[in-house]
Formats: structure tokens, C-alpha cells, sequence
């Protein structure tokens, strides 16, 4: 593989910008008897996908071009239906405790977060890396898709019961300040390609809402939200050797968007014929050729546009974790689901070695927006630093050509 | 993090977030949807359309023409009269005639016998140069050139002169407009114009001496004389002119053989002229300088002779005639016009003959012409457009210039081909081939690797209902595509056969090949910027 694109991952790993990965940067930090207050600093960022491979992904960093063996691949890869999507965070959290020693402890926070997630049909797939000689004289099966966009910043506070006692609990309120959003989706749509090549027709239902399209600069205010995270845990050890353990449900992002009435809204049901330029006699012609563009489409959806309001959902992501940490090593395994994203229920399990201050950890994933995943993650645990970095896709970096995940997540946190 | 801008830079510096992956896909995109309607490649002017929708060719050019008003210009004259004493000297008292006579001028104008003339142009010059020591007075009339009835005179003052310096007065005349008498003084002549001039000695000056060496000198001169009308004789003379004119009807079509079993050609002769005339047409060739075949029209009226009365004078026209007409109609059951035309003539030969008053001054001496008038013969020709064709090469060019500022969006085309689905109504096949000139009509590429053929469509009870169908193939290569940038003209060639050639088919307005083209190329996605 190129050198940049190991120079890109790298980067992509320590740059709070642009990490991937999939990690628990949001999880309860729980203060020491020895510290009142932390401040944590982390990003985190991760993408994949059950059929798209980084061979093509990197084709945005290089410019590379992909093969036909590479484009098989991916459709080799593909299901009926492909997901493909992208989270990524970064953000600072304010904690502290109270004076009782109850357990109590209290956080703010702020963070900027996106979501990209889309689903395609297998047919889609192959229009994208093929085009449509290979439909003819059949319809291309566009059902039931969708791409989802949003980027919003989120203002939290709240507070968590973290004392010894079997159980404990936390709560986040969250303020939402929505930025970007778009939501496209079909309900029905075929793309027919005639046999000779003479027609194309789109019949189709769709569907859009993208919010202001004139205010897109970072941070701009164009919808408010509110939002819940939480968690539960129950503190258990399995036996005797273990030295902590617990098994907690996570909930994060679970909240709405209120979008503005200068949102754009569009709804077309409609049956679409392109045959080419008509000039009744070629004698005659005055014209030039006009082919058909991407952009003569959307200008004809987009006539029946309008503004309005609406709202979305975040993707709220639910996990299950049990955690059990031994004299030498920490060991997880759970379950992670994301609602509202193009997302397959994602199964985990992960080990960390312990020397001294530091440690070192593998995972094996299933399922979320790719297929298969391992990870790879390094952290230095002392009583005023925690400093974790890694990532979820070692697989998308020794076997590029073959998977498509990217990730990586770097979190800094100071204890005081 | 304090370290954050140092990662974003040293991001920056290796990555481009400008940058997509580029690959190729084939596209398989409809471009154009039109018809070529052949008969649309005609001039109006050269097409007519039946009751049922039949195609017909049509021509109307005149063969032949000839001014008879040309035969007869007045030449250019001069005139000289001089006044002299032969011996001795004369003492003249003031007032007293010097000179008064009255002369004609006889015009040589081969067989023409003029009595009137009306002028359309034209001058006259009058100079006087005297010797005399006193001043004269000299007039000059044409009593029989009038305008508006009033005859023409000119007196004027000559100054004193000297035999070693003569005096002299010149004048021009325009004579546009003036009716000119060319029957003499006696009225039952012709060509004849009579003079009057008068010299005396001025009745204010003194007695004046002439000698022997003293002289009056009055010189005459007639210059582009050209009638607006004229009446007369015109003689019996036989004007005869054979040529080759350009017939561009068929200019297309460079070879091959055409069956037609149907034309028609009206001939339309036209006397303007007031004088009996006869035409002979000897020969009327179709002549084709591709393939250097002639066919002589076989008809009666060839070597025969064609009557015409003379023209009437009155009516609203103008010029106020009513002109004679000869309507002759030839078609396929009268002579071998199908064969004449389907030799495909780039050139129609003739030889005729026209002969003015064959039976001689039947008039007595009333003919008449009027300016830019004579003997004209017309051609309209009517060719249905049904035949049948066998190897029937069609040769043309077009100018073509594709807009160069729509390059960058054929640019990512890799290669491929563009598909040209046609549906042929045309009962016949043909095989095509385009080429691509600049503009010095050097061939930069042709459009097809190979000939394409296209079949024809199949006519039942005559006429075909339901079109044939064939796809054509153009590759489309990065060099191809340069060369249709820099394309300035394509020359079609076109060999046309029809579906069965022991039939003759007609074509009609509906005809058309419909036109589905569509894009078969491979097409790659990059980035734009």
C-alpha cells in the first residue's frame, strides 16, 4: 500500500480531526478516591461498510484509480443490501465530584459530532462501479434506500452515581444545535434501461429533506434539539479472581433535531423518460447536444421542492458491555446497536494485557456497518493521566484491498 | 491539545481532501432522437408533394433567351458640315445669312428598317468652330426628334474669331426620352434622321468680310443610342446558338443506374417580340460529366419548327404587350424523357434556331420591340420520385462544427462507440459511409471503420407502412474525437440500391429515417477539479 496512505492512517489516529474509530469515549469516567475532578479531551471516528473497501476509500486521499478486479470485489462483498457508514466525534468533558464522599460526581461537556450512514441496493451498487450497460433491457432495483447526513454540536451535563455499591447509574442532558442534516430516502424507484439503449426511465418515489442550504459554514445554527445519554451498570465479578468487573447498558444520542423552515423539503412521485435530445428533422438542427446530467435530474426533482420544517432523530447508539478485569489483564465482550443509522447489531469482545502503566488490547468485532473487524489499542493508566489511543480496523489496514473499515480514537484525560 | 494545529499541518502536507478515486464505468445513455427526411435535403423550390403525399422533383429555369431589342442598336454617328467660298471674298452686313441648309443622316442597320424610335439613353454632341470676324448666331434643329411633341433646336452666339484662331461652342445633349421620325423628309423612308442648321451674322455686330480661308464648321455626333422602343421592319434574319447549360438538379448523384418510368418536361416558348418568329430546336441533350454519357432527348418537335404570332401592343402591363405563347408538353408516352433524366444530367445541351419574320414583311414595316424584350424558352420539369436504383451513388457535402466549449465533458470518454438505431421508411438499402474534412477538405478520419449498411423498408401495395430496422456502429476513440474538433465539412457517401430492383417505387413526404442515437462508451469518473 502507499506510504501516504499509512502516513494518512497514522495521522487520522492522533489528529482529533480526523480519527476513525469506534471506541467508549463517551463512557462514565469514574473519579478516584485520590482525584475530585478531570478533564478529558478525545476524538474518535470510524467507517465502514459491508461491501465498500478501503482500495476505494483511499481513492480520496490518492486519487487512485480502481480496478475492475477491485470494483468486483466489492460487488462480490456486496449483499442485497449494502451498508455504509461513518461516525465521528471529538469533544471536552468537564468532571468533578462533590465533597460527600457519595459517589456522586457531575460533568459537562461540549463535542462536535457526524453521522453519515447509507443504505443501497445491490443494484446500486453495481450502477455506481458499472453504470447501467450492464441493465440493459432491465430495471435496476433502487427500493428502499437511503442516505442520512447530520452534523450537530452537543452541550451536555449531568451527572452519574458512581460509588461502590452494586449499582450504578449516570444521566447526560443534552443541548442540540443542528448544523447540517440531509435525509434522502426512496420508497420505490427502478431505473430501466431499454434494450437498444434508446431509453432510460426512473419511476420512482422520493423523498428529501436537507436543511438551510444557504447557512452550510460550520456551526451555523439551523435546527435545536435536546438529547438523553445514560448508562447502568451493575457491578459483578464472576469469581474471586477477578479483581473488578461489571455489566452496564449504555445508551447515547438519543435525541431529536428540530430543523428550520428554511429547511429544503422534496417529495416526487413521478415517472421520468430521457430518449435524448428531440429534433424533429436533423436537417434543421439549431442545437447542440444536451445529454442528460446529473444535474438536469435534480433540477427536475427540486422543481417540486419546498420549505418547511421537520425534525430527525439522532443515531442513538445502545450498548450491553460486561467487563471483568483480572490480575493481568481486562477482558469485555457486549453488543452495540445503533438506532436510526443503516446498522447491523454489532458483537464484540476484547482483551487488554496490563504492565505497570501501560496497557495493550486486541478486539474482534461483528457486524455494525461492515462485516468483520479487529482492533488494536494502547493506553497509559496512571492516578493523574489516561491517555488511550487506538483502532477498531486492522483488518482495513493489512488487508485493504479486501475490507473497508477505517478507524481510529485517541482520548486524554487528566485527573486533578 | 496544543499539539492539534501541528497534526492538521503535517496532515495537510501529505494528504489532498481534493482528490476522488477514479474509475470507469460503461454508460449506456440515449443522445438523439430525430429523423432525416432526404427529401428535406431539397430546396423547396425543387420539390412538390402530390394528393396522396408523392414526392416529386421539380426544376423551372429558362433554357434560352434572346433581346431581340439588341439587334438593332443605332450606331454611333458623326456628322460634319462645313461652310466655305470656293473663290473670292464676300462683305455680309449684320443680320445677314451666312449659311441655312437642311441634310439627313441615312443609318446602316444591316436588314432593320427603323421608322420610330423611342430613346432610352443616349447623347448628342454639337460643335461650331468659325473663323468669322464677327460673331454669328447658329441653329441647329432636328424637326423630327420631338419630346412631348416639340422638336428639338439649338441656337446659340458663335464668337468673332480668326483664321489663325478659330472660335468655338460645344454642347451635349440627352436625348432619353425623345421619339425619333426615321422616315425623311418625304415620311416613306427609314433609318433616315434629317438635320436643319442655320448660320448668320450677328444683327448687333458690324459687316463682317469672308474670305476663301474663313470657314463655319458644324460637327454632329450620335452616342449610345439605345431604343426603349422601336418600330419598323426587323428583317428575316436566323439567329443560332447551341451551348451547354448547368443543370444541378441531379449534381449529387455520381454514379450507378436509376430506372424511372415516369417524367414530364413543359416547354414554354414566349414571344415578346411584335414580329412574327420561328423556332427550331435540333438537339436536347442530357449530358452527365461524371460519367460522360449523353442521351439526346427523342422527341417530334426535335428538328421540327415552332410558329409563333407576334405579340399584341395594349393592356396594363409592363411594357404594355401581350406576348404569344407555345406550350409543349413531353412526357414518357411522347419521347424518352424517363431515360433523358435517368442518365442524371449535370448538363442539358441544345442547339436552336430562331428566325424573325419568316415570311417576310407581313407587317409592313409595324414591327415592334420594346427594351429587354424577345424570345424566351422555359423549362418546368416534374419527376416523380419513383424508381428504382441499383448502385446509385449519392456524393455530398455538408459543413459541420461542433462546439468546442462542450470538449471537457467528452473528455473522461475512454472509448466506445455511438449506436445509431435507425428505422428506414425509404424502399431502399443503402450503404453509408461518412468523412470527415477540415478546411482545406483534407480527410482527417471517416465515421464508421467499415461501410454501413442500412436496409430499406418494405413497401406493400407500394408503399411502406412499417419501418426496417438496423443499428449502425461508430467507434468512438480519444483520436476520433479530435478529429471531430477539428472537423470543418463531412462528405456523405451514399450507395443506394432499391429493396427490389425489378420495381419501381415512389417515395412520399412521410418517408423518413427516424434516428435513435445512443452513447455506448466507457466513461471515467474523476474528479472535475
Amino acid at each position: 500500500m502507499a506510504y501516504r496512505n499509512w502516513i494518512f492512517l497514522f495521522i487520522s489516529m492522533i489528529c482529533s480531526e480526523l480519527v476513525f474509530g469506534q471506541s467508549n469515549s463517551y463512557s462514565p469516567i469514574a473519579l478516584q478516591d485520590s482525584n475530585r475532578f478531570f478533564i478529558r479531551v478525545n476524538g474518535e471516528g470510524f467507517s465502514n461498510s459491508n461491501a465498500i473497501t478501503n482500495a476505494f476509500l483511499f481513492g480520496f486521499v490518492n486519487g487512485r484509480f480502481v480496478s475492475d478486479d477491485e470494483k468486483q470485489l466489492m460487488l462480490d462483498r456486496s449483499r442485497s443490501t449494502i451498508l455504509t457508514g461513518m461516525d465521528a466525534s471529538y469533544g471536552v468533558r468537564f468532571g468533578w465530584k462533590s465533597k460527600k464522599s457519595n459517589g456522586i460526581q457531575f460533568e459537562a461537556g461540549v463535542a462536535e459530532k457526524y453521522h453519515i450512514d447509507a443504505t443501497l441496493t445491490q443494484d446500486a451498487m453495481e450502477l455506481a462501479l458499472y453504470g447501467n450497460r450492464p441493465f440493459a433491457g432491465e430495471e435496476a432495483n433502487l427500493d428502499d434506500m437511503r442516505l442520512r447526513y447530520t452534523r450537530w454540536q452537543d452541550i451536555h451535563i449531568g451527572f452519574a452515581n458512581m460509588n461502590k455499591s452494586r449499582w450504578n447509574y449516570g444521566v447526560n442532558i443534552h443541548g442540540i444545535i443542528g448544523n447540517q442534516n440531509l435525509d434522502i430516502s426512496t420508497d420505490y424507484a427502478r431505473l430501466y434501461t431499454a434494450e437498444n439503449g434508446a431509453q432510460l426511465q426512473l419511476n420512482g418515489s422520493i423523498r428529501g429533506d436537507q436543511s438551510d442550504t444557504a447557512r452550510t459554514a460550520p456551526y451555523q445554527m439551523n435546527g435545536w434539539g435536546m438529547g438523553v445519554s445514560g448508562f447502568v451498570q451493575l457491578n459483578l465479578k464472576v469469581n474471586e479472581k477477578v479483581e473488578e468487573g461489571w455489566l452496564r447498558l449504555e445508551l447515547n444520542d438519543f435525541g431529536f433535531v428540530r430543523w428550520t423552515d428554511k429547511s429544503a423539503r422534496y417529495a416526487v412521485d413521478t415517472i421520468y423518460y430521457y430518449e435524448g435530445t428531440y429534433i424533429e428533422d436533423i436537417f434543421t438542427a439549431e442545437s447542440d447536444l444536451n445529454p442528460l446530467t446529473p444535474d438536469s435530474i435534480f433540477n427536475q426533482l427540486t422543481e417540486s421542492s419546498f420549505n418547511g420544517e421537520y425534525a430527525t432523530y439522532l443515531p442513538a447508539s445502545v450498548q450491553l458491555s460486561l467487563f471483568q478485569s483480572f490480575e493481568k489483564y481486562d477482558v469485555w465482550a457486549g453488543a452495540n446497536y445503533r438506532i436510526n443509522a443503516s446498522y447491523s447489531p454489532y458483537f464484540f469482545t476484547r482483551v487488554r494485557y496490563k504492565w505497570e502503566h501501560f496497557r495493550l488490547g486486541g478486539l474482534v468485532g461483528v457486524g455494525g456497518y461492515g462485516t468483520f473487524n479487529l482492533g488494536l489499542d494502547a493506553a497509559y493508566v496512571a492516578d493523574k493521566w489516561q491517555v488511550e489511543l487506538g483502532t477498531r480496523n486492522l483488518e482495513g489496514l493489512a488487508l485493504w484491498q479486501h475490507f473497508g473499515g477505517t478507524s481510529g480514537y485517541v482520548g486524554i484525560t487528566r485527573f486533578f | 491539545m496544543r499539539y492539534r494545529p501541528f497534526f492538521i499541518l503535517l496532515l495537510f502536507a501529505f494528504v489532498s481532501c481534493q482528490k476522488q478515486p477514479t474509475w470507469d464505468i460503461d454508460g449506456y445513455i440515449p443522445l438523439l432522437k430525430s429523423n432525416l427526411y432526404l427529401q428535406n435535403a431539397l430546396e423547396d423550390s425543387l420539390k412538390s408533394v402530390g394528393n396522396n403525399g408523392e414526392l416529386n422533383l421539380t426544376y423551372n429555369s429558362n433554357l434560352f433567351s434572346i433581346k431581340i431589342d439588341s439587334l438593332f442598336a443605332i450606331p454611333d454617328t458623326q456628322v460634319t458640315e462645313l461652310f466655305n467660298l470656293p473663290i473670292g471674298s464676300i462683305t455680309m452686313v449684320p443680320g445677314q445669312t451666312i449659311v441655312n441648309d437642311t441634310q439627313e443622316t441615312f443609318y446602316n442597320i444591316q436588314d432593320i428598317e427603323l421608322r420610330y424610335v423611342n430613346i432610352r439613353s443616349g447623347e448628342m454632341s454639337l460643335e461650331v468652330n468659325s473663323t468669322l470676324s464677327e460673331n454669328s448666331i447658329i441653329t441647329y434643329a432636328l424637326p423630327y426628334v420631338t419630346q412631348n411633341g416639340v422638336p428639338f433646336t439649338f441656337t446659340q452666339t458663335v464668337p468673332a474669331g480668326s483664321i489663325s484662331s478659330p472660335s468655338s461652342i460645344s454642347e451635349t445633349f440627352d436625348l432619353s426620352g425623345y421619339d425619333i421620325d426615321l422616315r425623311g423628309l418625304q415620311q416613306n423612308s427609314f433609318n433616315t434622321l434629317i438635320y436643319t442648321y442655320r448660320a448668320i451674322v450677328d444683327p448687333n455686330g458690324s459687316n463682317v468680310t469672308i474670305t476663301t480661308a474663313d470657314y463655319v464648321q458644324l460637327n454632329t455626333s450620335f452616342t449610345g443610342l439605345i431604343p426603349e422602343y422601336g418600330r419598323g421592319y426587323f428583317g428575316n434574319r436566323i439567329e443560332a446558338d447551341a451551348s451547354v447549360d448547368s443543370l444541378d438538379l441531379f449534381r449529387n448523384f455520381q454514379g450507378g443506374n436509376l430506372e424511372m418510368d415516369r417524367a414530364s418536361l413543359l416547354l414554354t416558348v414566349t414571344n415578346q417580340a411584335g414580329a412574327d418568329v420561328r423556332l427550331r430546336i435540333n438537339e436536347l441533350t442530357s449530358i452527365n460529366d461524371y460519367t460522360n454519357n449523353t442521351v439526346p432527348l427523342d422527341h417530334d418537335i426535335i428538328g421540327g419548327s415552332i410558329n409563333l404570332s407576334r405579340a399584341v401592343e395594349g393592356g396594363n402591363n409592363t411594357p404594355p404587350i401581350n406576348p404569344q405563347t407555345y406550350t409543349l408538353d413531353i412526357d414518357q408516352l411522347n419521347s424518352n424523357l424517363p431515360d433523358f433524366f435517368a442518365n442524371l444530367p449535370t448538363q442539358l445541351g441544345y442547339d436552336m434556331e430562331v428566325q424573325l419574320n419568316p415570311l417576310g414583311n407581313v407587317s409592313n414595316g409595324n414591327d415592334f420591340i420594346y427594351y429587354n424584350t424577345g424570345l424566351e424558352i422555359g423549362l418546368d420539369i416534374e419527376i416523380p420520385l419513383r424508381f428504382s436504383a441499383t448502385n446509385l451513388i449519392l456524393l455530398d457535402t455538408t459543413e459541420l462544427e461542433v462546439d468546442p466549449d462542450g470538449r471537457e465533458d467528452i473528455d473522461p470518454i475512454q472509448g466506445g462507440q455511438i449506436l445509431v438505431h435507425a428505422s428506414n421508411y425509404y424502399p431502399f438499402d443503402a450503404e453509408l459511409q461518412f468523412y470527415l474534412m477540415d478546411s482545406n477538405y483534407i480527410v482527417l478520419d471517416s465515421i464508421f471503420d467499415a461501410t454501413q449498411f442500412l436496409q430499406g423498408g418494405i413497401p406493400e401495395n407500394g408503399r411502406v407502412t412499417v419501418p426496417t430496422r438496423t443499428t449502425l456502429a461508430a467507434p468512438l476513440t480519444p483520436d476520433k474525437i479530435d478529429h471531430l474538433y477539428n472537423t470543418a465539412f463531412v462528405e456523405i457517401h451514399a450507395t443506394i440500391n432499391t429493396v427490389n430492383q425489378t420495381n419501381q417505387y415512389q417515395l412520399y413526404d412521410n418517408y423518413r429515417v427516424g434516428l435513435e442515437v445512443v452513447g455506448d462508451f466507457t466513461y471515467r469518473i474523476e474528479n472535475q477539479n
